[in-house]
């Protein structure tokens, strides 16, 4: 029988169109095999895009980041958050274990109560004016010279300064390591010309990752062509992380 | 997450700032108060202070010593700890603190040093044996006192007084400001923060001179001095109006502004520490010292009652100053960045940074001043207590 | 009190100048000794972190990677490269649904005969529902679905599972 099915199916698959985040990702050109010229930390104009409207929940960013980066448990470098705006303007949010095993149906708004619904990932912003690096007393998290925010897990002294000074609450003290620890947009994967776990993950084309230093390249496109917008802009903290379709519910 | 009770979190939140890092200023506030009270015998001539000026020396000197260990305590890694000054960023107010803590403990190392010299050399000649070898290195072999050196000294002493005033300003103050200055903490982020620590760091100090002269007197079976003890709750009760006005003015300024989130970590403190803001820093440890002092700087009364309700303000103001900082270091990390719920908050008891700990490094500066009593008595025994 | 300062009067000062002076030196000796080379190369941080955090392991697979061993198809379900391709759920990673990639990539470039496998094979409806479950918060594609009614619609018994009728490389009907 079950060979029968796949008779069946290759006679039935002719046409189907591929989706639009293949073809994004085929233009990216990325993949393991790219040339291994050496990286220049220059010239750099890194950007995460994420497209709220096309979040499924299904948390596969967060399962990758977790395999990739060995974060440890409760803790998160990239998490999905989920607002339900009920009938009533009642809004309920939630990330049940930061959306690591997707997401079921709330019970406290039933479905036919839910005015408008959407899910938000949230990560490091890789801000351009980060409150978090100028407070470390010993020059553990930096922004390096393409602009990515990271930390020096081998230096850091583990005070949790910078933990504090994150308006966005995405560091934490990983209880391994005993420093601190968020994000790093996959550094060791984008200077290889790889895509950041997540986004390698991401079956929805929620999240684009790219340098628009390049006019022409796929997220350049995107970021010229959308409404875009970052979160707690008050701050003056400059993300490079920008969201299309946030509501003003999300901080 | 699952230890969430209401609302929403961000998934990392967590209180990562313990009981250790509560203990931490006010050790440090410790420190700088008693310096203060040193200071305004040996520096402002308030001779009615003579009493305690050594006891709140050697108190300070305790207190610097240790007011680096919660630090230890809750760093990930205290082997780097050094990384604060070997590699200081400028822009950190963390490792700034570094500096003037270290500039600070050397004065106040220095002053005890210079003031106890003469009861040092004293003891290296009287003593023998290990007693004398001992006193002989304190004195850093130097034996004879001339007259010349004792009017140096006396200067040196001046100075290091005059030089430690500002110093210690800045150190308590700068406590604040490693909370004051982070914007995306509600609750700290308050110029006015620094002042305050200021002025609840003497606050803390006269209250804990107060107490610990007290215990000493007791313990040598003495009697309090009526004036010093007089002198001293005319200086708790005049900057516990100031520090209570100063924390008023912080919230009413806060109130009045317009940030949500102040709003919203204020409502959330309010509601997970009503007994620590309202019944321990407001009323048990503020209102009541208060009218305790008020009524014991008018009223006619027996020295003995005066000196009990003195102790008990003391007692109480320390309360104060400790729900003070637990309600503002702890309590501010409450509230979520999301502005949607609490974190939670179960203080442990065996953990790196748990009760047992932080008990454990406020007893250190307690055994060392008992320690340091011991070698440098602060007090002239019987010849004094005649005279 | 006028009389001429002498050396034994500053003698002990002189003493604790020299102690504070070695400490000094002894601070700027053990701060020498211990900061890292590279610090300061490109700011005020350890410039070789950043050589550190790049050459971290690349852990999880490209679907490339997977496609240039898989290029024909094999087993029950796989459908080679060029269908899978074409198929709707080529926006997957390969490791949405399998797991211990890293491993079995370096084994099977290590030893292609290998006929125990280390990656897993997730058949569950769970896995297919964490993506296609109804929620209100889920955009229309991919369709939400209802697996009840999916399956009246289609008069299956339940129990039946997503991959007996959809082919998980290859899942449009
Ligand atoms: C170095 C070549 C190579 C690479 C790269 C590779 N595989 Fe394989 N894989 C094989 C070979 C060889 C087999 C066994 C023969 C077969 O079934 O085609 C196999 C078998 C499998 C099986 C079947 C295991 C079983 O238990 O029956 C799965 C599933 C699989 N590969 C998935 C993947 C995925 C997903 C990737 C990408 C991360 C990948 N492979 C990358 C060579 C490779
Ligand atoms: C939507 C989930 C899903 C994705 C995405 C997926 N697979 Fe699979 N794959 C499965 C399942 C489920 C099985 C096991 C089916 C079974 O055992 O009946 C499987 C089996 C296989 C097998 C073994 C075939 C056999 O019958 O032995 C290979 C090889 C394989 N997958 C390769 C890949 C490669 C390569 C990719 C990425 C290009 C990939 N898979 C992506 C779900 C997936
Ligand atoms: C990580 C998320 C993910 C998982 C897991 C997943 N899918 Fe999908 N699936 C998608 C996405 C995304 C699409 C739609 C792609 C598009 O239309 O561009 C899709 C499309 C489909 C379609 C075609 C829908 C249509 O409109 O024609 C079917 C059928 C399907 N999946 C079945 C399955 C089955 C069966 C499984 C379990 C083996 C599964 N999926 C697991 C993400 C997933
Ligand atoms: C009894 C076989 C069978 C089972 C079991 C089955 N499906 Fe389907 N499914 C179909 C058929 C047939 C279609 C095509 C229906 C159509 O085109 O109207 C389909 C269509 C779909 C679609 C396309 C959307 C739609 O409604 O047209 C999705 C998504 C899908 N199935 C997911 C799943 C998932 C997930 C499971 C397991 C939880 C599952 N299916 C189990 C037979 C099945």
């Amino acid at each position: 029988m079950k060979v029968s099915r796949r008779d069946l199916l290759k006679r039935a698959c002719l046409l189907v169109p591929a989706g639009a985040v293949v073809l994004s990702r085929r233009l990216l050109g990325a993949g393991d095999k790219a040339p291994k010229k050496k990286y220049s930390l220059k010239g750099h104009k890194y950007t995460f895009i994420v497209d709220t409207r096309k979040c499924i929940g299904c948390g596969a960013c967060v399962r990758a980041c977790k395999l990739e980066n060995e974060v440890p448990k409760g803790f998160f470098r990239t998490w999905v958050e989920r607002y339900t705006i009920g009938k009533d303007s009642k809004v309920t949010v939630d990330s049940p274990d930061g959306a690591l095993h997707g997401f079921q149906e709330l019970e406290s708004v039933p479905l036919t109560e839910v005015a408008k619904a959407f899910f938000v990932p949230k990560l490091c912003n890789h801000c351009s004016d980060p409150p978090c690096v100028p407070v470390c007393p010993v020059g553990a998290t930096y922004q390096s010279p393409d602009g990515v925010v990271l930390t020096d897990p081998n230096y850091c002294i583990g005070c949790a300064y910078c933990i504090q000074a994150c308006p966005y609450g995405v560091r934490f003290k990983n209880p391994d390591t005993r420093t601190a620890d968020k994000c790093t947009w996959c550094y060791h994967r984008i200077t290889r010309g790889l895509l950041p776990a997540c986004v390698e993950a991401c079956p929805t084309g929620a999240r684009q990752f790219g340098d628009v230093a390049d006019p022409d390249s796929p997220t350049a496109k995107v970021l010229h062509s959308e409404r875009v917008d970052v979160l707690r802009k008050e701050l003056g903290t400059d993300p490079k992380v920008c969201y299309i379709g946030l509501d003003t519910e999300v901080r | 997450m699952g230890e969430m009770l209401f609302g929403f979190v961000f998934p990392n939140e967590r209180v990562y700032w313990e009981i250790v890092i509560v203990i931490y200023p006010f050790m440090v506030f410790a420190t700088t108060g008693s310096f203060f009270v040193s200071t305004l015998y040996r520096l402002f001539g308030k001779e009615s202070l003579k009493p305690v000026a050594n006891l709140a020396l050697l108190a300070s000197l305790a207190f610097a010593a240790f007011a680096g260990l919660p630090h230890l305590f809750h760093l990930g890694h205290p082997e780097g700890a050094f990384r604060i000054m070997f590699t200081p960023s400028t822009t950190s107010a963390m490792s700034t603190f570094g500096y003037i803590y270290g500039f600070y403990l050397g004065l106040v190392l220095l002053e005890v040093w210079f003031v106890f010299r003469p009861q040092i050399v004293e003891f290296a000649k009287a003593a023998a044996g290990a007693k004398r070898t001992f006193y002989s290195i304190l004195a850093l072999g130097v034996k004879d006192i001339t007259e010349a050196s004792s009017l140096i000294d006396r200067r040196i002493i001046k100075f290091l007084a005059f030089l430690g005033v500002p110093t210690a300003c800045i150190l308590s103050g700068y406590v604040g400001f490693l909370f004051g200055s982070l914007e995306a903490m509600p609750l700290w982020s308050s110029p006015l923060i620094p002042v305050t620590f200021l002025l609840s760091a003497v606050v803390c100090g006269v209250g804990l001179i107060e107490v610990l002269y007290f215990v000493v007197m007791k313990a040598k079976g003495r009697r309090m001095d009526a004036r010093c003890v007089r002198s001293m709750s005319v200086y708790l009760w005049s900057f516990l109006v100031l520090s209570g006005v100063l924390q008023l003015l912080n919230l009413l300024h806060s109130t009045y502004g317009s940030r949500p989130d102040w709003r919203f970590a204020f409502q959330t403190l309010n509601n997970e520490f009503p007994f620590m803001l309202t019944g321990l820093q407001l009323i048990a440890g503020l209102v009541v010292p208060f009218v305790l002092l008020s009524a014991l700087l008018l009223l006619r009364m027996k020295d003995g009652l005066r000196h009990a309700l003195t102790v008990i303000s003391s007692v109480l103001v320390l309360a104060h100053v400790f729900a003070f900082l637990w309600n503002l270091i702890i309590g501010g990390q409450l509230a979520s960045r999301t502005l949607r719920g609490a974190v939670n908050f179960h203080p442990e008891f065996f953990g790196k940074e748990g009760i047992l700990i932080s008990a454990i490094i406020l007893l250190c500066p307690l055994i060392f001043l008992f320690v340091l009593t011991k070698i440098l008595p602060p007090f002239k025994d019987k010849a004094e207590a005649a005279g | 009190m006028t009389e001429r300062i002498e050396f034994k009067d500053i003698r002990h000062i002189i003493h604790v100048a020299v102690i504070l002076l070695v400490v000094i030196a002894g601070f700027i000796i053990a701060r020498s000794a211990s900061v890292p080379k590279s610090f300061g190369q490109y700011g005020h941080y350890r410039g070789r972190s950043i050589e550190e955090r790049m050459n971290l392991p690349v852990v999880f697979q490209s679907i490339q990677t997977c496609l240039d061993c898989h290029e024909e198809e094999s087993g029950e379900v796989w459908v080679g490269s060029e269908y899978w391709q074409e198929g709707v759920h080529s926006v997957n990673a390969c490791e949405n649904c399998h797991s211990k990639c890293k491993e079995h990539v370096e084994r099977m470039k290590a030893n292609p005969d290998l006929k125990e496998f280390v990656i897993t094979k997730d058949t569950s409806d769970k896995l297919c529902l964490t993506c296609h479950g109804i929620l209100a918060a889920r955009p229309k594609v991919p369709e939400p679905y209802d697996h009840k009614k999916h399956l009246e619609e289609h008069n299956m018994k339940d129990g039946q599972r997503c991959i007996e009728c959809h082919v998980p490389h290859y899942p449009a009907i």
